[in-house]
């Protein structure tokens, strides 16, 4: 028996053994002792006597549980990555906002998710640039040149009107009653220009001239009374000054829709060419004239107005040829109350390119 | 409508914007100038109807589609398993994490990436994202929900290596 007890060391071994800190050959060694010192057995049942025993409530469970602090928010795992998202994309209002805050207090881990997605917002490197924005750009225009093309659009309108008036003026002399013919004489005295009216005809409010000095700006508009009126007025003088007034009545131009109107390309000897007339009526009441086409002669009109200005073979050039014939047809529409329409034709082999569209337009 | 003036302050205003939005999404620095080029031709030629209001729209716009045409015929994308080569040693956080980003950029679907760069790089509402990729709200809410949880996840792997 390894275990040696005696008088000097019995109170170590016998309080592991109230303990219960022995093993058998402690016991063992211990009982054997006891037995052969008395006094000593004496001493230990009174030491076994004092021990105290675990006080029953020891072994009660009580909780604290009801202490602790839960999130009971909307938030929870399945929906976290949106609230963070919508933190991110300021989506959030103030409710769920205080909402995320709390979670973040119980969820440190939800807290750094949210700096890492902050993380990922892009920014635009601005070094990065765009290096070629002079091939971009268009040529400004200055004002002045604004002024100038303003003139040159009148000069289309007057120009195109004087020649669809020549063409009233030519009109073909059927056979008439005489109260045709009385109907005919007022037509040719109210459908007149300068240029083609006969000498011995009155004139008074038909005719037509025009002066342009250097800063003109034309205004046309059309009058209540249906009369086409066209005013000049003189920028320099800051006064509209009515130049003359031009009245038409009872007329009714008709243009009709073609196909074949050509574009710009055609030979500027075409300037001089006069519309195809497919019918030319005179009633009581109205005359009508109805034009195959008007393609040649408006069109190289046009052009050649906008091809005065033709400096070099750029793109520039080509803008401002069709905004010319733009401007000159949207003065015509506005006097009219036509649609012809410029349309861009252009292409590489040919940049002045534009074509030339007009529905039907009428006077009345 | 817009003149002449109003086309080149547009140009002034977006055409860098335009480019950083192509080169993002194109990786190629021609093609990038190409799409700048011809949105701007486009918006010429359509200068008559085109909205002054609504001229950086159009823009990006027109060149969201060319972008779409152009990668699909060229495949200058960058393959998404090709992006992920990236050297994170050296890299500082700060200075280095828009490059971080950019990569990780890479990783995402194209229209996750469209609608991630018109919403940081330009600041885009997601009406206005969805008018431009032909998107409504919802589906554009959902892409760049998906396009910044992607990135996140891209970034977390970068910052546990660290």
């Amino acid at each position: 028996m390894s275990v040696e007890i005696n008088r000097n060391n019995y109170e170590a071994y016998l309080i592991d053994y109230l303990d219960g800190n022995t093993n058998k050959e402690t016991e063992m060694a211990i009982q054997l002792f006891l037995i052969q010192n008395p006094d000593i057995e004496e001493t230990f049942a009174m030491l076994k006597e004092s021990k105290f025993e675990k006080p029953e409530f020891e072994n009660a469970s009580v909780s604290f549980e009801h202490l602790k602090k839960f999130y009971n928010g909307k938030i929870n795992v399945s929906n976290l990555d949106e609230y963070l998202v919508d933190e991110l994309e300021n989506n959030l209002n103030n409710e769920q906002k205080n909402d995320l805050n709390i979670y973040f207090e119980y969820f440190p881990e939800a807290k750094k998710q949210s700096e890492l997605l902050k993380k990922t917002v892009l920014s635009p490197d601005f070094a990065i640039v765009y290096d070629d924005k002079k091939k971009l750009k268009k040529q400004s225009k200055a004002p002045i040149y604004y002024i100038t093309r303003s003139a040159i659009a009148a000069a289309a309108v007057l120009l195109i009107m004087v020649l669809i008036y020549n063409n009233f003026s030519e009109p073909k002399k059927p056979i008439l009653s005489n109260n045709e013919r009385r109907t005919e004489t007022k037509v040719e005295t109210t459908v007149n220009s300068q240029s083609t009216l006969p000498k011995e005809k009155p004139v008074s409010e038909n005719k037509l001239s025009v002066k342009f000095l250097p800063k003109t700006e034309v205004k046309i508009q059309q009058m209540p009374s249906q009369n086409v009126d066209i005013d000049f007025i003189n920028i320099a003088e800051q006064k509209q000054e009515l130049a003359q007034h031009t009245t038409i009545e009872n007329e009714e131009l008709l243009l009709m829709k073609t196909s074949d109107f050509p574009a710009a390309n055609n030979d500027f000897s075409d300037m001089n060419s006069k519309p195809i007339i497919e019918n030319d009526n005179l009633n009581e009441n109205k005359k009508t004239k109805e034009f195959k086409t008007i393609g040649q002669w408006f069109a190289s009109a046009t052009k050649k107005i906008a091809g005065k200005y033709k400096t070099k073979n750029t793109e520039d050039d080509q803008i401002n040829t069709s905004d010319f014939a733009a401007l000159a047809a949207g003065a015509i529409n506005e006097i009219t109350g036509s649609r012809i329409r410029i349309t861009e034709k252009s292409s590489p082999s040919n940049p002045f390119a534009f074509g030339i569209e007009s529905e039907k337009f009428e006077f009345k | 409508m817009i003149n002449a003036e109003k086309y080149n302050q547009a140009v002034d205003l977006h055409s860098d914007g335009l480019y950083r939005f192509a080169l993002k999404q194109l990786n190629d620095t021609e093609l990038a100038k190409d799409i700048v080029q011809e949105s701007f031709t486009r918006l010429w030629e359509k200068r008559e109807t085109v909205n002054a209001d609504k001229v950086k729209s159009y823009l990006f716009t027109i060149a969201y589609h060319l972008i779409i045409e152009t990668a699909r015929n060229q495949q200058k994308k960058t393959k998404l398993s090709d992006a992920g080569a990236i050297s994170y040693s050296g890299a500082k956080r700060n200075h280095e994490l828009q490059k971080i980003l950019e990569h990780g950029l890479q990783k995402l679907s194209d229209i996750q990436r469209t609608v991630l760069l018109l919403r940081d790089y330009e600041g885009y509402n997601y009406q206005e994202i969805g008018e431009i990729t032909k998107l409504n709200e919802s589906q554009v809410k959902v892409y760049i929900f998906r396009a910044r949880i992607a990135m996140r996840e891209y970034l977390g792997k970068l910052e546990n290596v660290l």
